[in-house]
């Protein structure tokens, strides 16, 4: 065969001389993507003190109570650090943070690690488990509904995604929980188990919440997938495979699928943020002790402490799932990190 | 090149009856959809086992529906009606789904003309061949694998077990064209179609893959069906033409027949409209111009109008530099069409961003009528604009298809305060000289044809009163019949209007013709400049001449089926990209592909030095003066 451009034999010893230490496309990748990750982190960190610090009240209306004198209220302000400049307050905030002491709490003087170490396995928990329910009715029934365009199942799937993205989540975890409880008296539609204490029953309390959560998710999804197959469907990888005798099907399963998967997976990543933010509202309905309500009481009581350390966890957690979905987006698409 | 072993291959069938038949035999077919005139219509087309028919006919002349109804996948809505449409005997009107599958593949493939969309991404390149080897062949493990690499080495792929582990995007234009084929091949059809497999690859890629395709015909007895709007492509591989317009055929013959004698009008027009390097290039307006191509009729009048020196860009992608415009130097003179030609990748538009202040220079200077503009900012830039203009490849593209026609071509204007009512008469004017009713200003780009909006391009490019218009490739995406009255258009517009053109495009034939002087880029430098004439009829950079000898000639007689005629260049696809080098390139970047090259062009770079009167090249070894490169592959 004749040489290449870069092949040729004379060129071979000077380029390798002069090589620099260039990653590989895709480490560069995964690199640059961690890096984002941190900073996004950092932003945060000074979003979640910022925030705190700019709500009206302070700490000490809390613990002192409306009617204290003045001499109380200065020493708990001295205590707390609060007296002390804002840039002081955070870089002491975000050194402890680093080493691992949250703090403790204002409100019930536990420290901020265990209340979030309690609560965070069961936000963890809904939120893959709704990510998993919105994953695994979206992507088929996007694909499904491309494949039988026009037909009565794409019809009746677009109704439905739909009135799932329409419906604010909240109300359909409510209408699930009202439903449920007429439908099925001995089914536990509201409260919560933990895992560690009843496997069975946890898996089972969850069923709900995941549902109200990965239904309405799972909508976007499909509606994604679905556009995305019918572009696939119009390239011309999937004519040359009916042109070398595959059957529709055949040429769906596989040319069509992964080709439509990688744009999802990206809205999928996007999508945790939803998820995330919504767990929130779903911990309220269904009185499951998450990461979202310790936000929010920390929040109305002004505990500084708490309220930070569930800021900054909520977006940690955002941050690794993405993160893990860029991970897999070159397993999916070989063209991502190599472009 | 592979040694080949015909023991291995579908050669023949000789004893077999079916053999003898034709594969494809189509009598009066009519293809149509709705109540729409139809798009085939009466199509009569035999052809015979190991035979290359080309089908040559101009966009929506219905080539590609005849091939999409062989294949049976023409969408439902299609009203297929035909006296006869068998291929490989097999009845496409009364088939099967489950026969159908069958017959693609095994007996009919495909090789489209985007061989990055035709391949999956997603997928290895072996991984997609094997498929087609298992479902046909039946093959499985180490056979299958072994049938895999022998498909690739026979079409021409370097180091098989390597490039079968690669995906498309890892793969240059031609290697994936020549993956796509070994694809088709797979099944081991009897007939293979080809539609537009050259079209998107740069000159010296389609001779070899050409040359593969004769190959093909010759080794495995495979009938091809080449579809192609390129008179030279069809001239150079087809044993018989069929010329197809507006969804028939009006002429169908021997190749020497059709091209040498035609006997239809539009199959003359179609020759004549097709810029080629084998006659003298005829000035379109016979009359007004001499026909060596000289412009401007002062010559005192041409003066360097624009001025570059030493211009570089360089981009850092991911952490490596390519070079995309090296070291330029160039003056455009007052009134003439400078051509730039060259190959994918070799930086002429790159070099057009910079021309019309689009993108900076790395280093360099850009000067027009004597005033540096490389970084020009204000008021000053902006009169800049108006006296620089561009046309781009896409019309399509390039126009808004929310705003109507007449807002984009008044857009030039808005820096030159033009007030409502001159504005909208000077469209009216402008659209009436480029050729359009005046009053269609107030529709949309989807209302026009490809040719219209390339007029409603130029119109606009116009509006502002440039001195200046940098085209590029401004008729590559036109048929060759619109391709001519747009290059009518821009000359008599050049001479009414005393403007300066710089024609950029990878159309030789077209450069030649429209140009008076020439620079031909590889790699980010311009390798050789000079009077057209004189460059086309005595080219000095090696790079010129592999250039100029890959352009297919539409003369049947001038085959180039000699693999030795241009050395290290047509036999592999992966010779053929002119890749920006990186940082560690040799001296000369031709030198990887130069038959003539030495040791000192890995050490030195050349530079333009003066080879001839009016004629410049970069090239230490220039071919000897007098030795007149045979022309069009001859």
């Amino acid at each position: 065969m004749s040489q290449s451009v870069t092949g040729a034999s004379g060129a071979q010893p000077r380029q390798r001389a002069l090589r620099l230490p260039v990653p590989p496309p895709l480490v560069g990748f995964i690199i640059r993507r961690a890096l984002r990750g941190v900073i996004v982190l950092f932003a945060l960190s000074l979003l979640a003190f910022g925030l705190v610090h700019l709500l009206p009240g302070s700490p000490v209306d809390t613990l002192a109570g409306p009617y204290s004198d003045a001499a109380t209220r200065a020493r708990l302000t001295t205590d707390l650090g609060l007296d002390k400049p804002l840039p002081v307050q955070y870089v002491t905030w975000l050194a402890n943070t680093l080493s691992g002491d949250f703090g403790t709490s204002v409100f019930n003087g536990l420290p901020v690690r265990e209340l979030i170490g309690d609560r965070l396995p069961n936000t963890l928990q809904l939120a893959v488990f709704a990510t998993l329910t919105s994953i695994a009715w979206g992507i088929p029934a996007g694909a499904l509904s491309a494949m039988k365009r026009g037909r009565l199942f794409d019809a009746t799937a677009r109704a439905t995604t739909f009135v799932g993205l329409a419906i604010p989540v909240f109300a359909f975890g409510v209408a699930l929980v009202l439903l449920f409880s007429i439908a099925f008296p001995s089914w536990p539609t509201l409260g919560f188990v933990p895992f560690s204490q009843d496997p069975a029953q946890n898996l089972q309390s969850m069923v709900l919440p995941s549902i109200a959560l990965g239904l309405p998710l799972g909508s976007t999804l499909c509606r994604f997938m679905r556009s995305s197959m019918l572009e696939v469907y119009e390239q011309d990888f999937i004519r040359t495979a009916l042109a070398t005798g595959s059957t529709h099907l055949q040429a769906t399963m596989r040319h069509g699928l992964r080709n439509a998967a990688a744009p999802v997976a990206t809205v999928a990543g996007l999508q945790m943020a939803g998820i995330v933010g919504n767990s929130i509202l779903i911990e309220n309905v269904f009185a499951i002790p998450g990461i979202g309500q310790l936000t929010v009481t920390a929040i109305t009581q002004h505990d500084v402490a708490v309220a930070q350390a569930c800021i900054l966890v909520l977006g940690a957690t955002y941050v690794v799932l993405n993160f893990a979905v860029d991970l897999l987006l070159p397993l999916i698409d070989p063209q991502i990190g190599a472009k | 090149m592979t040694s080949t072993t015909p023991s291995a291959t579908t050669l023949g069938r000789p004893e077999d009856p079916a053999a003898r038949l034709p594969l494809l035999d189509i009598r009066n077919l009519t293809v149509g959809y709705g109540e729409a005139a139809p798009s085939v219509q009466g199509v009569t087309l035999r052809v015979e086992p190991g035979e290359i028919v080309g089908l040559i006919g101009e966009s929506g002349s219905g080539k590609s529906t005849v091939a999409m109804a062989a294949l049976g996948l023409l969408p439902r809505s299609a009203r297929i009606e035909a006296e006869r449409f068998d291929v490989c005997g097999v009845d496409i009107r009364s088939a099967s789904t489950r026969e159908l599958n069958t017959l693609r593949g095994s007996s009919v493939a495909m090789v489209f003309q985007d061989a990055m969309g035709a391949l999956d991404p997603c997928m290895r390149v072996g991984a997609q061949i094997a498929e087609v080897v298992k479902r046909h062949q039946r093959l499985r493990g180490a056979a299958c694998r072994n049938e895999v690499l022998e498909l690739m080495a026979r079409v021409g792929l370097p180091n098989p077990e390597t490039r079968a582990r690669q995906y498309p995007h890892q793969l240059s234009g031609g290697l994936r064209q020549r993956a796509a084929i070994a694809l088709a091949l797979a099944g081991k059809p009897r007939i293979l179609l080809a539609d537009e497999p050259t079209t998107a690859l740069d000159v010296t890629v389609q001779a070899g893959i050409l040359r593969l395709f004769r190959r093909i015909r010759d080794e495995l007895n495979v009938a091809i069906v080449l579809i192609s709007h390129d008179m030279g492509v069809i001239a150079q591989t087809a044993d018989r033409v069929a010329v197809m317009l507006d969804g028939s055929v009006v002429e169908q013959g021997s190749v020497e027949q059709v091209l040498l004698s035609p006997e239809t009008p539009y199959t003359r027009k179609l020759l004549e409209s097709a810029p080629s390097l084998d006659t003298e290039p005829a000035r379109t307006e016979a009359g007004d111009a001499p026909v060596t191509g000289q412009h401007g009729s002062d010559p005192e009048r041409r003066t360097d109008l624009m001025t570059v020196t030493g211009v570089t860009r360089r981009f850092r992608v991911k952490g490596r530099h390519i070079t995309a415009v090296s070291d330029v130097s160039l003056s455009v003179k007052r009134g003439e069409v400078l051509g730039i030609v060259g190959e994918s990748g070799s930086g002429k538009s790159t070099l057009a961003k910079l021309l019309v202040h689009l993108d900076k220079p790395s280093a360099g200077t850009l000067a027009m009528d004597g005033l540096d503009y490389t970084r020009l900012r204000g008021a000053r830039a902006r009169r800049f604009r108006d006296a620089v203009q561009m046309v781009f490849q896409h019309p399509a593209g390039s126009l808004n298809p929310r705003l109507k026609v007449g807002t984009s071509i008044r857009e030039p204007m808005r820096a030159s305060k033009v007030s409502r009512g001159d504005g909208e008469d000077r469209v009216r004017g402008l659209l009436r000289e480029v050729g359009l009713p005046e009053g269609c200003g107030d529709r949309l780009p989807h209302e026009f044809s490809g040719g219209q909006k390339q007029r409603i391009a130029i119109a606009r490019a116009l509006s502002s009163s440039p001195d200046v218009v940098i085209l590029d490739e401004p008729t590559s995406a036109l048929d060759v019949s619109v391709q001519a009255q747009v290059l009518d258009l821009l000359d008599r517009l050049r001479s009414q209007h005393d403007l300066t053109y710089v024609f950029i495009s990878h159309n030789l034939a077209v450069v030649r013709q429209v140009s008076d002087r020439v620079a031909v880029m590889y790699a980010g430098r311009v390798v050789e400049v000079g009077d057209c004439a004189t460059i086309f009829a005595n080219p000095q950079h090696w790079y010129t001449r592999t250039l100029i000898a890959a352009v297919p000639s539409t003369d049947p007689r001038h085959r180039n089926d000699g693999e030795g005629e241009a050395p290290r260049v047509g036999g592999s696809g992966a010779a053929g990209n002119a890749t920006p080098p990186t940082d560690n390139a040799p001296a000369c970047a031709f030198a990887t592909r130069c038959p003539r090259a030495e040791a000192r062009c890995w050490a030195e770079a050349p530079t333009l030095t003066e080879v001839g009167p009016g004629q410049q090249a970069a090239c230490h070894f220039p071919a000897a003066r007098g030795a007149v490169a045979e022309q069009g592959g001859s």
